[in-house]
């Protein structure tokens, strides 16, 4: 059902050449019976059919702007733009921004960055958890006589040292939550601006254009297309204009954005990257045949900078989505009342 | 001109880069372009002999006056704020290290000092109370002779108060995730509401088809780089007013890992084979300290919890406020969930 660019220019026109036609007749028809009402409603009418061929090549023009029509020529918002404006701004590398992307794959790509940091968020929550976890399970039990190696039974007094940990343990359980809440809902936008991409483009634009173009469907295909302009222009864009200063990193202390070496960033990942793939990285102290790095003074500093990535990913993933939805809500009203139709996406909230 | 137009948007995100040009810049700029258009409109309304297309490129012009009026009214805001107002506010809440800048400047130091000085509770009440509490509550003896085995948990009862620091701790790093959020807010304010959404609002504010989306941009700008600064220093002032000593921590001994667990003595405050209610009381009495409770529940409650949600709420009524007077009139309900 998905219709190419190309063939949008065509239905807009075959569209409009039908209500044209449609007109003619009515007009004619009019003019026979000498009913002055038929005429003037024509005449509307045809107005209104000039006004829906206008908004329909301004929208495939503005389409050809963000990227999307691969035959639309040399004029494309491409993330060259940004990068030439504010040379710093584009410092992502997980995937890196190239200045050639247009608008959809650059908001994209910064989806992704935003993913990928949330992601560590996630798995350095998860990590501590599972640490605090293991420390607050280390037991020693006594052996009496300790030459018997325990073939007396155990005899004495057996308690867990750093028992203590697991406040700790559920600290992080709560963070895990919070940080999964905020990874869920970036790949949440992800996946809603991939379906704006492929789905609503293809299936949604035809189907408001032709509405549109018709006398009876006017104000439903003029809500539809609000709908649309705001989905396909004013969120992608959104995503574009963010992906040039927010960039989570930069929000650290003490980050280095060249190389992200030092600080919090390099904190949580060599933190995930020694803990989780070995848990037998982890030291309780005198035991034998445990050797690990890091002790349990070792993993508690680690925890602040843990708290500071929730934080971060917290805000960029719901505050900022937040914000883009009332945008896309309060640009769908507005461009609902430009054609005549009273569009409201105020429930798309819910989502947060 | 379709080049300036599109660009106009992103044009502010260089200044935000590299701060070398003020808002103010931009603001003008957008309203000079916003101006432009609308003289074309005016003279392209004789061409075509419109007499209602001069009336509203007339209306919108006088709206490019009314813009005006308000980037002159917002920068003696700023000026008055940051030059008479932010450096006593910040001496007064005692923001260590600060030199008289931006009232956000001042916030954001204000509200990190606050999320440092909750980071330092936390650790202190993990190292000296809750980890303690939770080896003692480990503590158990066992004694086996010939299939016999007789289990002493005399010191179980000490889980309730250490179940008591487990909820105390995770309502501290809520408190310190939020009060992060805090300060990344404030930063976000200063990086992108003001010098970037502030001149897009004002561009869009010139036009009547984006005149409701502009008021609405304007109104989270003025809101979050004036209001959510002034109500952080303010609340933050409320919160110190009542003199809440720094909480004291009670001192509890625990077993170390170097003990030497084979033994039937046991260091500390507990010895498992006594079995005597006591052992319990008194960490209780220990975690229901006043001199501990009252301060941590005051800080990281009020100061820390409640008060951020009240500068939130603050700042969004004063965007709903705003919105209302630049001409738009948007649910941010939505924004509200986030507190």
């Amino acid at each position: 059902m998905a219709v190419g660019f190309d063939d949008m220019y065509s239905l807009a026109l075959l569209a409009a050449g039908v209500t044209m036609v449609f007109m003619g007749i009515v007009y004619a028809l009019g003019t026979l019976l000498h009913n002055s009402r038929f005429t003037v409603w024509v005449k509307t009418e045809i107005f209104q059919v000039f006004v829906s061929v206008i908004l329909v090549f301004l929208i495939l023009f503005l389409v050809g702007i963000m990227g999307l029509n691969s035959s639309s020529g040399g004029f494309i918002a491409d993330a060259g733009w940004i990068a030439s404006l504010a040379p710093e701004s584009l410092q992502y590398s997980h995937p890196s921004i190239d200045a050639s992307d247009n608008v959809f794959e650059t908001s994209s790509k910064y989806l992704k960055n935003v993913a990928y940091f949330d992601h560590y968020a996630v798995r350095g929550a998860s990590t501590a958890m599972g640490a605090f976890d293991e420390y607050s399970k280390y037991t020693k039990q006594p052996c009496i006589p300790g030459w018997l190696f325990c073939l007396m039974g155990q005899n004495g007094v057996s308690f867990r040292p750093l028992g203590g940990a697991s406040s700790l343990m559920q600290a992080m359980n709560l963070l895990l939550y919070t940080s999964s809440a905020a990874y869920l809902t970036v790949l949440a936008q992800l996946f809603f601006l991939e379906f704006i991409r492929e789905g609503l483009l293809a299936v949604y634009l035809p189907v408001a254009i032709v509405l549109r173009a018709l006398p009876f469907t006017r104000q439903f295909g003029g809500g539809l297309l609000a709908i649309c302009l705001a989905l396909f222009i004013v969120y992608p864009f959104l995503l574009f204009a963010e992906s040039s200063f927010w960039n989570p990193w930069a929000i650290l202390p003490e980050a280095n954005l060249a190389d992200l070496e030092g600080g919090t960033w390099a904190d949580v990942t060599g933190f995930v990257s020694e803990v989780e793939a070995n848990p037998g990285n982890l030291s309780y102290g005198e035991v034998y045949f445990m050797y690990g790095d890091w002790y349990f003074t070792d993993v508690f500093p680690v925890v602040q900078s843990i708290i500071i990535l929730c934080s971060a990913s917290f805000l960029v993933s719901t505050f900022l989505f937040t914000f883009n939805i009332l945008a896309i809500s309060a640009a769908a009203r507005a461009f609902g009342r430009v054609m005549g139709a009273d569009v409201d996406l105020s429930r798309l909230v819910q989502i947060v | 001109m379709k080049r300036l137009l599109m660009l106009l948007v992103l044009f502010s995100l260089s200044f935000a880069a590299d701060g070398e040009i003020g808002w103010q810049v931009l603001a003008f700029i957008a309203v000079f372009t916003a101006l432009m258009v609308l003289l074309i409109l005016y003279m392209f309304s004789y061409l075509v002999d419109s007499r209602e297309m001069r009336l509203l490129a007339t209306q919108e012009i006088y709206q490019v006056a009314v813009v005006l009026i308000f980037i002159v009214l917002f920068t003696t805001i700023q000026l008055t704020l940051d030059t008479y107002v932010s450096g006593p506010m910040a001496e007064t809440f005692h923001a260590t290290g600060f030199t008289p800048g931006t009232l956000i400047e001042a916030a954001q130091i204000v509200s990190q000092g606050v999320a440092d000085y909750q980071w330092d509770q936390i650790e202190i009440l993990s190292n000296d109370v809750t980890m303690p509490l939770g080896t003692l509550a480990s503590l158990s003896g066992t004694c086996r002779f010939l299939g016999t085995t007789l289990s002493y948990p005399g010191c179980m009862g000490i889980q309730i108060p250490f179940s008591s620091m487990v909820f105390a701790t995770n309502v501290m790093v809520s408190a310190l995730l939020v009060q992060n959020s805090q300060t990344m807010l404030l930063g976000l304010a200063q990086s992108f509401f003001f010098p970037v959404l502030l001149p897009l609002g004002i561009f869009l504010r010139c036009f009547q088809f984006t005149r409701g989306a502009g008021g609405f941009l304007i109104a989270i700008a003025i809101a979050f780089y004036f209001v959510y600064p002034g109500a952080v220093l303010v609340t933050k002032g409320m919160a110190d007013m009542p003199g809440i000593d720094d909480p004291e921590y009670p001192s509890i001994s625990a077993p170390s890992s170097d003990y030497d667990a084979g033994g039937w003595e046991v260091e500390g405050d507990c010895n498992p084979f006594d079995m005597k209610p006591s052992y319990t009381t008194k960490q209780v009495n220990n975690v229901l300290n006043d001199s501990m409770i009252e301060p941590l529940l005051y800080y990281f409650f009020v100061g820390g919890l409640f008060t951020t949600m009240l500068n939130l709420l603050i700042t969004l009524s004063a965007v709903r406020g705003l919105a209302k007077i630049f001409g738009a009139e948007v649910d941010i309900s939505g924004l509200a969930r986030i507190s």
